[in-house]
């Protein structure tokens, strides 16, 4: 039970006392507000209150034998193999602790005698208990406490005597001392190298935690109680007992425990690395991974081997925010803690957050294989290297999540829109009490948890993340709209459900779904008249990728800039969601030629990523492979190429070795390869990244199309037409039969066919796709845009080689018409372009006259310049 | 030598300063027994003495009066009653531990002897279940452990816990009543 479900039951049941016999019930059922769990509850604790108790009297009788043989004054001087007790020292969990010294007083060694409180109950046991220790004490290594001797007295109780360690637990060293996350980090890494020892030697420890490590006065780490527990359970073990159930015999701590521990399962070398990841986490964050207080064994086993861990530098981050549940802490810890660690947390954020979760993670294969392998992350990160360690990706999660819960997903999902609903009602109407205000953050915050993990389980619907895993929960989303529908009188809720379902649509690729749901949730927000929020430029910017998914790209420019005013004019806020729009509005400007603001642009968003997301994530080496485009487009390839560097040196970390973006990526390096007349290399990249998307997306799929226009386009440039010619018509194929004749791919292809044959010398052939080129081009551009000028001067050089006079004559008049008296740089090319071949048409078609008249157009426009 | 060191921990510990319990609690433990043990010598062994004396005798005892003042006299038996706690239950984990184990010398089963059993086993399951309900709520634990360990009345546990006796009796109350619903329980499964 929870405490504060507790707190409602003893209210009820005190009050209920305050009542006679036989009204009690109706009151509980009256003050527990139909809440069935705890009516039974207070019921069956008022019966067991009538009930006689051995309580009912105070322990009276202690029997002389109680007291004997088991205090100091009786241990006192006692012999335990060559050692004499001198004092005790305390008494813990496991037993007692006592000062003791060599009673043959040839040297004056003192030593912690450790006296169990397990017996051992067979020979076999006792045997076993021998062995062990005499593996223990090779143990032979500076940070470890020496283990000297051990044995069984005749009652079966284990002892052990050990090397007598003056100090304090790490975490408080730690504190009392105001160590910084580095010097916190330093002596860390000397337990790592006392635990790779032990392990070297094949010795567990499985009990690791903060009070097992002592730092002496002079700051060396002694690391204590090596491989008890093992040598006290192994029996246990093979049994299968569940440990945490035994309370008081097994000395294994819930909140050190490892998921395999927690459970019985096999524990290895690797249960070490997680015990020392949730020390790490303890030492850093002042709190522990998870928070088993107050739970059933059985609830433990589900916070541990189910829940994720909140990111160490989030709870930095709350407490500096000061969130009412860190209020004891931060009294606790008082604010040097704040300051020293609250300065690193864009440190912690991005890999120290990595290296700890990894050491956390649930499944031993995927932490760190050694305590070395930990350690070198950890020195990695000191001396500012990339470090090792994934983050422990959504995808791979869910995708695991789905595996175990095939049946459950459904379920989970309805349960998502009921919690929503639930926590968004709590949150809305109860704020009066301070108390209810604490259970709808507190759910709130369980819900987010809910939707992120949700959005996580569709991401593997993407075939990049979840070959071949797909997950049929539209049916749940369309229940989830339903409820949303209803809700018109609180339309705030009303917009983020909608916001909520747009999304997860949106991760299902479901864009034509995702759209209306996303402009409904804005439109209720705009209807509402408040200001605008933050939230409302990230509906748009979801809003601008689903458009941009679709190919729509005139509406997702619009919203992507939409998201970005709204973003711009709120100062000092950084977001995941802004540094998207800024980089797809970057885009957009790249689109319109204006590289100079798409590249400052590109270089913001790759800060605020690098600020938010740390060096090694996948959004950051997209911001460094755009910075590279832009570069390349501003005409500086060779520095283009030092980014794609930067990309690919990240990508290669964060993704698996074919990925759609090391693909993307080789295409973006060839085109710079090429500039700089490196055609082999282009070339091979090239290759390469079609074979990447052709394994990961096949043969039909937009983005191994873009792959192979790439490839086809670099042989058209280098005059390899014969190799250029059946890819395009490859492409054209899949494009009608499988994507659908409007893909928005469909116009490069038959612009690239019909470049192609124009190069070619083919008029001919070139005809029937420069015709379609300009169609495709003018049904969504405007007449004046440059590329539809382009298109349209291109046909008419067709034209003109066919000796279609008339109407090339009338696409060239046309396309001056539009360049007007534009006097931007394109589009005065282009007029001089066009201005060119007038006159050369004129020429042909004997028409001297005009030839001539366009022909000191053409000087007056060379005169001006 | 000893009253001296106890009463400068008990002083620092009523002060403030937690770690002077870790300190306190060894001592205090081993002066206990020690005056249970040479009020039981020359006792039989099936002798018997309350709780409530030997608490209230160990305060007399190992305090200097002069220096402590009535509040340190309710902390005092608040640990006090801690380590009786302590005591219990060591014993009883220790006799279960030679019930079972091979080498033990071959206790005669008297009648006595089968009241005794019983009340050992009442300890554990007592103890078990206070580390239970220690998660839901650490002050009834103490509740209990002033009143069943230590013998204190509701008043004294009152002033030792520095809350109001209407809080103690409703925390003694529920206590008593989930204790019971939970012995009941672990008897059923057994």
């Amino acid at each position: 039970m929870e405490k504060k479900r507790w707190k409602i039951l003893k209210k009820i049941f005190s009050e209920a006392l305050l009542f006679k016999d036989d009204e009690r019930k109706e009151f509980i059922i009256r003050a527990a507000d139909g809440d069935k769990t705890i009516i039974k509850e207070a019921v069956a604790l008022l019966e067991a209150y009538e009930k006689a108790s051995l309580l009912d009297h105070p322990f009276e009788e202690i029997k002389k034998s109680a007291l004997g043989g088991f205090d100091t004054e009786r241990k006192k001087g006692k012999h335990f193999g060559p050692y004499k007790i001198i004092n005790s020292v305390g008494h813990g969990g496991m037993g007692s602790v006592y000062l003791a010294e060599r009673a043959d007083g040839n040297f004056n060694q003192r030593v912690a005698l450790k006296l169990l409180r397990t017996g051992l109950h067979s020979n076999e046991q006792v045997q076993r208990f021998l062995y062990e220790r005499q593996i223990l004490a090779s143990l032979n290594h500076e940070n470890i406490a020496r283990l000297f001797d051990g044995g069984v007295t005749e009652e079966g109780q284990p002892w052990f005597v050990m090397e007598y360690v003056e100090g304090k637990p790490i975490n408080e060293y730690c504190d009392e001392h105001k160590l910084s996350l580095d010097d916190r980090l330093q002596l860390f890494l000397d337990v790592c190298k006392a635990v790779q020892y032990a392990h070297q030697k094949l010795i567990v420890h499985r009990d690791i935690k903060p009070s097992n490590i002592l730092v002496k006065k002079n700051g060396t780490i002694k690391l204590l109680d090596f491989g008890i527990a093992k040598a006290l359970n192994s029996d246990d073990y093979i049994h299968n007992e569940i440990p945490v159930t035994q309370t008081g015999l097994f000395p294994l701590t819930p909140a050190y425990a490892s998921p395999e521990q927690i459970r019985g399962e096999t524990v290895s070398t690797v249960s070490d690395i997680y015990q020392l990841g949730v020390v790490l986490y303890e030492l850093l964050t002042g709190y522990q991974p998870y928070d088993v207080s107050g739970k059933t064994p059985s609830e433990i086993e589900q916070v541990i081997c189910e829940d994720h861990p909140t990111r160490p530098s989030s709870i930095i981050s709350k407490m500096e925010s000061s969130a009412p549940e860190y209020e004891n802490v931060i009294q606790d810890r008082s604010k040097w803690l704040l300051l020293i660690l609250g300065k690193q947390k864009r440190k912690l954020r991005g890999d120290l957050d990595t290296v700890i979760l990894m050491a956390l993670r649930k499944e031993p294969d995927r932490r760190y294989s050694s305590a070395e392998q930990f350690a070198k992350d950890i020195k990695n990160y000191l001396a500012d290297r990339p470090v090792t360690a994934h983050s422990d990706s959504w995808s791979y999660r869910s995708k695991k999540f789905i595996s175990r819960h095939k049946a459950g997903v459904s379920v989970s999902a309805a349960i998502l829109f009921m919690l929503i609903l639930y926590t968004s009602t709590v949150t809305w109407h109860s704020q009066q009490t301070r108390e209810a205000l604490y259970y709808a953050t507190e759910e709130a915050a369980k819900s987010e948890q809910l939707i992120s993990f949700m959005m996580g389980m569709f991401e593997a619907n993407d075939p990049a993340e979840a070959m071949g895993d797909t997950v049929t929960a539209r049916v749940l989303l369309e229940r989830g709209i339903e409820q949303a529908e209803t809700l018109d009188n609180q339309p705030e809720i009303q917009a983020q459900m909608f916001s909520v379902v747009g999304k997860v649509y949106y991760q299902l690729g479901e864009y034509e779904r995702a759209y209306p749901l996303l402009r409904q949730s804005i439109d209720i927000k705009n209807d509402m008249g408040q200001p605008e929020k933050i939230e409302q430029a990230d509906s748009y910017y979801l809003l601008g990728a689903t458009m941009h998914h679709k190919g729509n790209y005139r509406d997702s420019d619009y919203y992507f800039e939409t998201a970005l005013d709204i973003y711009n004019s709120f100062t000092d806020h950084e977001s995941v969601e802004y540094a998207n729009s800024l980089y797809r509005a970057a885009n957009i400007r790249g689109v319109r030629r204006d590289f100079e603001s798409a590249f400052s642009m590109h270089e913001q968003a790759l800060h605020m990523r690098l600020n938010l997301l740390g060096e090694l994530h996948p959004e950051v080496g997209n911001s460094y492979k755009s910075v590279g485009n832009t570069l390349h487009q501003k005409g500086d390839p060779a520095k283009a190429i030092k980014y794609f560097r930067k990309a690919a040196d990240i990508y290669g970390v964060v993704y698996p070795e074919k990925h759609p973006a090391i693909a993307d990526l080789k295409v973006s390096k060839a085109r710079a390869l090429q500039v700089l007349k490196k055609f082999d290399k282009a070339e091979m990249n090239l290759i390469t990244a079609l074979e990447i998307q052709t394994d990961i997306y096949g043969e039909h799929h937009t983005n191994t199309g873009l792959s192979k226009m790439a490839l086809g386009n670099f042989y058209r440039n280098t005059g390899d037409f014969a190799k250029a010619e059946p890819i395009y018509f490859e492409l054209i194929s899949v494009i009608e039969n499988e994507l659908g004749g409007d893909h928005p791919l469909k116009r490069p292809v038959t612009e690239a066919l019909g470049r192609l044959y124009l190069q070619k010398n083919e008029p001919e052939k070139a005809e029937s796709w420069l015709r379609k080129t300009t169609q495709l081009l003018s049904s969504s551009l405007r007449p004046e845009h440059p590329r539809v000028l382009t298109a349209e001067y291109r046909l008419a050089d067709c034209l003109l080689q066919l000796q279609e006079y008339e109407e090339a004559e009338a696409l060239l008049l046309q396309v001056l018409d539009h360049t007007g008296d534009r006097s931007n740089e394109t589009h005065t090319s282009i007029k001089k372009e066009a201005l060119h071949m007038v006159v050369a048409l004129y020429e042909s078609w004997n028409r001297k006259d005009q030839a001539e008249i366009f022909s000191s157009r053409l000087q007056d426009m060379d005169a001006i310049e | 030598m000893e009253t001296d060191k106890i009463t400068k921990l008990l002083q620092a510990h009523a002060s403030g300063d937690r770690r002077a319990l870790n300190q306190l609690m060894p001592l205090v433990y081993d002066e206990l027994k020690r005056m249970a043990q040479n009020r039981l010598i020359g006792e039989r062994s099936d002798h018997t003495l309350s709780s409530t004396e030997l608490v209230h005798e160990a305060y007399l005892k190992l305090i200097d009066f002069d220096r402590i003042d009535w509040q340190n006299r309710y902390h005092f038996f608040g640990i006090a009653s801690q380590i009786m706690r302590n005591i219990l239950v060591d014993y009883a984990v220790k006799q279960q531990a030679q019930k079972r184990g091979g080498q033990r010398k071959r206790v005669s089963l008297g009648e006595t002897d089968a009241i005794t059993e019983v009340k050992l086993h009442d300890i554990l399951s007592i103890h078990h279940a206070l580390e239970k309900l220690e998660k839901l709520d650490e002050r009834q634990v103490r509740v209990v452990e002033c009143r069943f360990f230590g013998g204190l009345t509701i008043d004294e546990t009152a002033k030792t816990l520095d809350i109001s006796t209407p809080t103690v009796s409703r925390d003694w109350k529920m206590a008593k009543a989930w204790l019971n619903r939970e012995l009941s329980m672990s008897h059923n499964e057994e």
